[in-house]
């Protein structure tokens, strides 16, 4: 149907597009700036009902405070987000400023779309250290400024403990085989269908807090910072929590890994730990009747300080490169991070502020989940690793390659030494 | 088997069809017919159950909705629909209005361009048809995906992001290539000899579509309107894409707002909005199966 | 009749007597179709000629392509994921197709009967299809489908226990999709009554006075007529079936497992050109669908003169 002339001719057209993306009357992102000072910015973000709400009333506060300035609103979630962001980029109309995810970070940053902060001069003063290096992109400068911090925690189902006649560890001396022993226990002392754990093997984070334990990371200048034997001594541990009953078997795995936060096995009851970063202790605290318990992750030689845990940028804002008001629009973020009038609207709904300032403004008001959510991150201010670096382009897939790996895993079409040959592989190829 | 069904003649009838004479099947009839509504009745619980599912967890509260994937015991607490309808940025209300709008263009969009390409496609002798009925067939083969990048480009170009024109307008163009194949499938089912009468009386083109094909494709008409109701009311890529400040937002994407991935949704009220969003849809379909079953069996063509 | 009979005559002499012009309709044709040369040269060409070019290039949608010519070719050849997802994709398409379809047309025959509750019975069949890729009926089928679900308890009082749950088993999963997809039967449906609905009321009636029975009339009468719809509905459906995105993605949370066992082409076109930034790789892999679907478009297309019945 098309010749090779008619190909190449269409291969011509490609950069034209590209031109055409570039130069038309959004490429300014549909903002406009007015000579007075006056500006109008474009804010995007993903979320939930609570946070659309917090943020618009902040916005209200900024609009009052900052007559000049109108920002309009755009909302989105997780996933529709993403596709929009990615399309809207493509078109030439990023928004002003973005909600920004570590996943796609560098996607974005390495790629020129995000202004560098520190160049525009945002004052980062009060950040805890270690939490605005996580928005450093190589060649990008501070591409992105955490709107909050986390941790990977674990959270405990105190009333299975109970009914297991098991007493909740010490999380500042237990290891990985406490963990094993522990779950094995109340999955015996429970009834059918009760489990010590959920299957944490294709749980990203965690897999990043052991290989961190061996001694590597999950990236490394910008590959893959582990080697094929840890990711290996990973699913086997991961195939011992299946085969010892510490936690579901492959299947019904799977099917809690897939169903909403209000349906998982952990939330009605039927698992006593489970895993999840410490902005989301609010919401499974809620759905838990007595509440979690928020504890560190095991080490493999029994102590705390070898945790080697991090604070991970929850989320962050990100000015577009092609903003028509760059001023205006790190102002609006210099007000949404470093202003305690702003923290005390949004609270730690995005993650724990990584502004002291900010932080001791709000503590004093916060309820008691939330506050359970500060006091862990805290309490291991003093145990952290090194920061690691942040995803690089193409890592996002990561999750997705971890999860099929080790669902083959624990299926039994793989062993665990195949599925941490074909996690590192795959690894590799997405990176590219 | 043309030459069957013409050469049979037939007195013409007027009215309803005769009833046969049945008084002495009267008892066998009886109980085929317990039995098909028997298997009528079971089929359709299978088909209705997720929606009685739907409503009963909309009148649950938020923590017992996925302990319980049966319908009791029922509770009625309308405190979703309350919070459904004003926790959003706009009351619900104005998501329902954003979407009607968007659908009444598209169905009326879809109606006159599809029809007219329609009849085109079926009825008219034009140089390169069969060229252009291939190519029309195939703008169904791609992937939305990819295409609508490079439209969004395109439309970002006229400054109609955020509005509902990239969505509405296509529709104006014939671009919904099902419609169109559609309409010219139901077109080429229309004897022939109905337009060569009309054409010796005298009749054009446009009066022959009009007086003779249109009324006569009612049913796919009807079809079209429903189907188009429901996919633009349930459509929801486009939207997200085109469609970015929250006062513009239609059903599907007020829907997702409940919902948070990473964190707590509100499942109550998204179940219960959904009910909602239902009910003009149902209506709909309701209204527009009249016009289905206006075929030639009614219109009076004998 | 006998006018229309007539009247068929005269055409038929007319059209031997020869109107030799072959396109004696081009400028009725032009005007009518307008609107779709206007939609197709101002909005749908442009975005396909340029999803065709980009198939050659390296595109993240951030940055702007770069040509590297067939390297997305080469790399679809060696890419398993791709092929299993063609996998798949066939299963679904050729197992649930078809049985979508034979049972809307059974469904519609049966509706098109003098049923007492007929309208009841349509509204209440063509649910399934109103409520079809909505969130709730993901969260719903997974639930039915689960270890616990309502499926397994009824298998349970039947004496099957502990069953795995269907819709997180790589051997089942797909099954699932499929069962959703048959379950959605009500638009083919919709269209078959509307088929239905338009055959003359007349060739029954002249049927009847010649004492055919109910089956000869459905054989005879019905199903020939009744070609056209089913036609489309076979090509239609099956051009939708290749691209099936949306039960997929909702049911097993945009991920296509577990194992991939749910990774349709399309999901994956999408995983790739929007998750993983590879507008160019996911174009290539359109245009492999585009000439997949074409190919079994053009066979349904041609097997077509040998059982489709036109009046024309």
């Amino acid at each position: 149907m098309f010749t090779r002339r008619s190909a190449l001719a269409l291969g011509i057209a490609v950069p034209g597009l590209a031109g055409l993306a570039a130069c038309g009357p959004n490429s300014s992102g549909g903002s406009g700036g007015g000579d007075d000072g006056s500006a109008s910015l474009r804010l995007a973000w993903w979320g939930n009902p609570t946070r659309d709400e917090n943020t618009q009333k902040v916005i209200e506060a900024y609009e009052e405070a900052e007559d000049s300035v109108t920002v309009a609103l755009e909302p989105g979630e997780w996933s529709g987000y993403w596709d929009k962001l990615a399309t809207q980029t493509a078109g030439g109309d990023f928004p002003d400023v973005v909600q920004m995810d570590e996943k796609y970070l560098s996607e974005y940053g390495g790629r020129g779309a995000l202004l560098d902060l520190a160049g525009a001069g945002l004052n980062t003063d009060d950040f805890v250290e270690g939490s605005v290096e996580v928005g450093e992109v190589p060649d990008a400068g501070l591409a992105a400024i955490n709107a909050g911090l986390n941790s990977l925690a674990f959270l405990i189902n105190q009333e299975v403990f109970d009914a297991a006649g098991v007493e909740i560890p010490d999380d500042t001396t237990w290891t990985w085989d406490d963990l094993l022993d522990i779950a094995t226990q109340i999955t015996e002392n429970t009834e059918d269908g009760t489990f010590g754990m959920t299957q944490m093997g294709p749980v990203q984070g965690l897999f990043q807090v052991w290989v961190r334990q061996a001694g590597q990371d999950q990236y490394k200048d910008g590959a893959a910072g582990f080697d094929a034997e840890t990711a290996t001594a990973w699913f086997e541990w991961a195939k011992k929590v299946q085969d010892t009953g510490a936690g579901p078997g492959a299947s019904l795995s799977v099917e809690d890994a897939a169903q909403a936060m209000d349906q998982s096995l952990f939330a009605t009851g039927k698992v006593a730990m489970t895993v999840a970063w410490s902005n989301q202790v609010v919401a499974h605290d809620g759905l838990v009747p007595s509440g979690v318990t928020v504890l560190r992750p095991p080490s493999v030689t029994g102590s705390a300080a070898d945790a080697q845990l991090w604070y991970k940028a929850s989320m962050y804002w990100a000015v577009s490169a092609n903003s028509a008001s760059p001023e205006a629009a790190v102002a609006l973020v210099d007000y949404l991070v470093n202003s305690p009038d702003a923290g005390t609207i949004l609270g730690v709904e995005r993650g724990v502020p990584g502004n002291m300032t900010v932080r001791e403004a709000i503590v004093p008001d916060l309820d008691e989940p939330n506050l359970k959510a500060v006091d862990f991150l805290e309490s291991i201010e003093g145990e952290l690793g090194p920061i690691p670096e942040i995803t690089p382009q193409g890592g996002g897939e990561f999750e997705d390659i971890l999860t099929r790996a080790c669902e083959d895993m624990l299926f039994g079409t793989l062993t665990p030494a195949e599925a941490g040959q074909r996690l590192l592989d795959d690894l590799t190829a997405a990176l590219g | 088997m043309t030459d069957q069904l013409h050469d049979t003649t037939a007195p013409v009838t007027t009215g309803t069809a005769p009833v046969p004479p049945r008084r002495h099947r009267r008892h066998r009839h009886l109980t085929s017919r317990t039995l098909r509504h028997v298997v009528m009745i079971v089929a359709s619980v299978l088909m209705i159950y997720p929606l009685l599912w739907m409503v009963v967890s909309s009148l649950r509260p938020n923590e017992e909705i996925f302990r319980n994937p049966g319908l009791l015991p029922l509770s009625l607490d309308f405190s979703n629909y309350e919070r459904g309808w004003t926790s959003l940025a706009q009351p619900f209300s104005h998501y329902l209005m954003n979407s009607t709008l968007l659908v009444l263009g598209c169905v009326v969009g879809n109606l006159i361009a599809c029809s007219l390409t329609a009849y085109a496609f079926a009825r008219l002798k034009f140089w390169g048809r069969n060229v252009a009925f291939a190519i029309m067939l195939m703008t169904l083969m791609l992937p939305i995906h990819v295409v609508i990048v490079p439209q969004y480009i395109m439309f970002s170009q006229t400054g109609w992001v955020n509005t509902m024109l990239p969505l509405i307008l296509p529709k104006f163009l014939a671009t919904d290539a099902f419609f169109v194949f559609l309409m010219v499938q139901f077109i080429r089912g229309i004897p022939k000899e109905l337009d060569e009468a009309a054409r010796i009386d005298g009749c054009g083109h446009f009066r022959i579509f009009f007086q003779v094909i249109l009324p006569l494709m009612l049913p796919a008409l009807a079809t079209t309107t429903i189907f188009t109701f429901m996919w633009m009311w349930n459509d929801f890529f486009g939207s997200l894409i085109y469609l970015t400040s929250p006062e513009n937002f239609t059903v599907p994407l007020a829907l997702k707002s409940f919902l948070d991935t990473q964190g707590s949704s509100d499942w109550g009220a998204m179940f219960a909005m959904s009910v909602v969003s239902l009910i003009p849809l149902f209506l709909v379909f309701l209204f527009g199966q009249r016009f289905l079953i206006k075929g030639f069996a009614t219109t009076g063509i004998k | 009749m006998s006018a229309i009979g007539e009247l068929s005559q005269i055409v038929g002499k007319r059209k031997k007597g020869g109107v030799k012009e072959k396109h004696p309709d081009n400028r009725a044709g032009l005007l009518f179709m307008s609107p779709w040369l206007l939609g197709l040269f101002g909005i749908t060409l442009l975005p396909m000629i340029a999803s065709f070019a980009l198939a050659f290039t390296d595109y993240s949608l951030l940055a702007p392509p770069e040509f590297t010519g067939l390297a997305n070719i080469k790399e679809m050849i060696g890419d398993t994921r791709l092929h299993n997802s063609l996998v798949v994709t066939f299963i679904y398409v050729f197992v649930g197709t078809p049985l979508q379809l034979i049972v809307a047309l059974l469904l519609a025959v049966l509706l098109n009967q003098g049923i007492k509750g007929l309208s009841f019975y349509r509204s209440v069949f063509y649910l399934p299809s109103l409520l079809g890729g909505s969130v709730a009926i993901a969260i719903l089928w997974r639930q039915m489908f689960g270890a616990n679900g309502l499926v397994n308890q009824v298998a349970g009082m039947l004496g099957f226990e502990n069953l795995p749950g269907w819709v997180s088993n790589p051997d089942t999963a797909l099954g699932t999709i499929i069962l959703l997809h048959v379950w959605t039967f009500g638009s083919p449906m919709i269209i078959f009554l509307a088929g239905l609905r338009q055959i003359p009321e007349m060739y029954y009636e002249a049927a009847s006075v010649d004492g055919a029975s109910k089956f000869a009339k459905f054989f005879r009468i019905t199903l020939p007529l009744l070609t056209p719809i089913i036609f489309f509905n076979v090509v239609l459906q099956v051009i939708n079936a290749f691209q099936s995105f949306t039960q997929a993605f909702v049911v097993s949370g945009g991920t296509g497992g577990p194992s991939d066992s749910t990774m349709f082409y399309t999901l994956y076109l999408y995983q790739k050109g929007f998750t993983q930034f590879d507008m160019g790789y996911a174009s290539a892999m359109a245009w492999l669908l585009l000439i997949i679907v074409a190919i079994f478009t053009a066979i349904n297309f041609f097997v077509s003169k040998f059982w489709v019945f036109y009046d024309d």
